[in-house]
């Protein structure tokens, strides 16, 4: 990556101030990590997981991140603690944000061979390991950082910029993973649901078609009611007639007639003219009498259906 | 630097999975709905082929309505018959006070539409019915 205009911030712990217009590519000094390289026939997965063991003894106690580059034949090691960037980075108002790419210096300044002043430092590259040294201890010609066209390898420090969160951005990732296994299951539970919608609308059609029923609730209701209603009349008549035919008469006593339209009227040929108050009390448990009269022997009855 | 902070990912995920949890309980609510009505369907179609079958349905009267007047009990005591598009008037006569029971029952047994029923009795041995069925 050969770097024209990108703005380039060298982060020294002596930095004191910097500004970034947009986003800009920041260059560590050796004094934020720790660096170590060595000759290894092994893969780059395997040299990254033994990166750690590489610093054991060298580096303070406390929290690192490493990073491994093969650089020809060799790998080179950095160790480097995340918080203590950033936190240097917000004295000096810088967001993590407004960085796009971070590099160590001895990765950002490995194919210059010439010292670099930066503030009344000077980064030197000695036997392909960049030092800081004060300016005072150096005395070749240098130049500043800015006139240098640097070229940068693609890949870059990932820097934990999140790591300053109460929770831990594993956590986060492990909490992430979990919601996306929740929203998997949900969403196979909806796939189950559609498909059993699908297949109880299906069976409601069937249902329809084989009943030859209308479309709409309304209309089944309709016929619903309609055919409720036949069934009360039939039954009603039915359970009307039964009650008068199945009156309790004296041998002698008969149903002389019977008309059972708009209205039942019948009349009932008595023994005695006294029994009709006995029968009026007995129709009127079930019909609704609007008139009852008796003349000689006969009782005449009408009745509301 | 340029990684998208995790968080942001974490609670976008959670918003993935809030909307999911929503269209899971509306599809559910949905699935539950719909099998009420499917049950219900089911209760009222049932319950109009019954009633269609008993009363709805015009051919099935008719034919009950043949098979009663070609029924023993009734078909020695008609005198006459009348038929329309959707109506069957039957006239009985001489029917004895015993038969004339059983044919009333016969008649109040079977799912036919009675439309109108007169009884007139002359003498124990001589009554006459006339019944109008409906289709």
């Amino acid at each position: 990556m050969a770097l024209q205009s990108t703005e380039i911030l060298f982060l020294d712990k002596d930095t004191a101030s910097a500004s970034l217009q947009g986003k800009g590519v920041l260059i560590l000094s050796p004094a934020f990590y720790w660096f170590t390289k060595e000759r290894m026939q092994i893969p780059l997965s395997q040299a990254k997981k033994i990166a750690p063991s590489m610093f054991e003894g060298i580096t303070p106690p406390g929290e690192y991140s490493y990073y491994v580059e093969k650089i020809g034949e060799e790998y080179w090691f950095f160790a480097y603690n995340d918080q203590e960037i950033l936190d240097k980075l917000s004295t000096i108002g810088i967001k993590p944000s407004q960085i796009s790419k971070v590099y160590p210096a001895q990765l950002a300044l490995k194919d210059i061979h010439i010292p670099i002043k930066v503030g009344n430092k000077v980064l030197l590259n000695d036997n392909g390991t960049t030092i800081l040294l004060p300016k005072s201890l150096v005395e070749a010609e240098t130049k500043r950082l800015q006139e240098l066209k640097l070229n940068l390898p693609k890949r870059s420090l990932p820097l934990k910029a999140y790591s300053s969160f109460a929770i831990s951005e594993d956590l986060i990732y492990k909490f992430a993973i979990l919601v996306f296994i929740a929203i998997l299951a949900y969403a196979v539970e909806i796939f189950i649901y559609k498909k059993d919608l699908a297949k109880v609308t299906a069976t409601q059609e069937a249902l329809m078609q084989k009943y030859h029923l209308p479309p709409t609730s309304i209309q089944i209701k309709n016929i619903l009611a309609s055919l409720e209603k036949i069934q009360k009349e039939q039954l009603k008549l039915r359970e009307q007639l039964e009650y008068i035919l199945r009156m309790p008469l004296s041998p002698t006593e008969f149903i002389e007639s019977l008309q059972y339209g708009k209205k039942i009227i019948f009349t009932v040929m008595l023994n005695n003219p006294k029994r009709a108050e006995f029968f009026k009390k007995y129709l009127l448990k079930k019909l609704r009498v609007t008139k009852i009269s008796v003349k000689n022997r006969t009782m005449y009855v009408e009745c509301r259906v | 630097m340029n990684r998208i902070n995790p968080l942001y990912i974490a609670l976008f995920l959670v918003f993935i999975l809030v909307i999911t949890i929503y269209q899971k309980h509306k599809i559910e609510e949905m699935l539950s709905q719909e099998e009420q009505r499917l049950h219900q369907i089911q209760d009222v179609a049932k319950k109009i082929s019954t009633l269609k079958h008993y009363w709805g349905d015009q051919k099935i009267q008719r034919q009950r309505v043949l098979n009663l007047v070609n029924s023993p009990i009734i078909r020695p005591f008609i005198k006459t018959s009348q038929q329309n598009r959707d109506r069957y008037k039957l006239f009985l006569h001489h029917i004895d006070a015993k038969n004339a029971d059983r044919v009333a029952d016969k008649i109040f047994n079977s799912f036919v539409r009675i439309g109108s029923l007169t009884i007139d009795r002359k003498n124990k041995e001589n009554i006459s019915m006339e019944v109008e069925f409906r289709y």
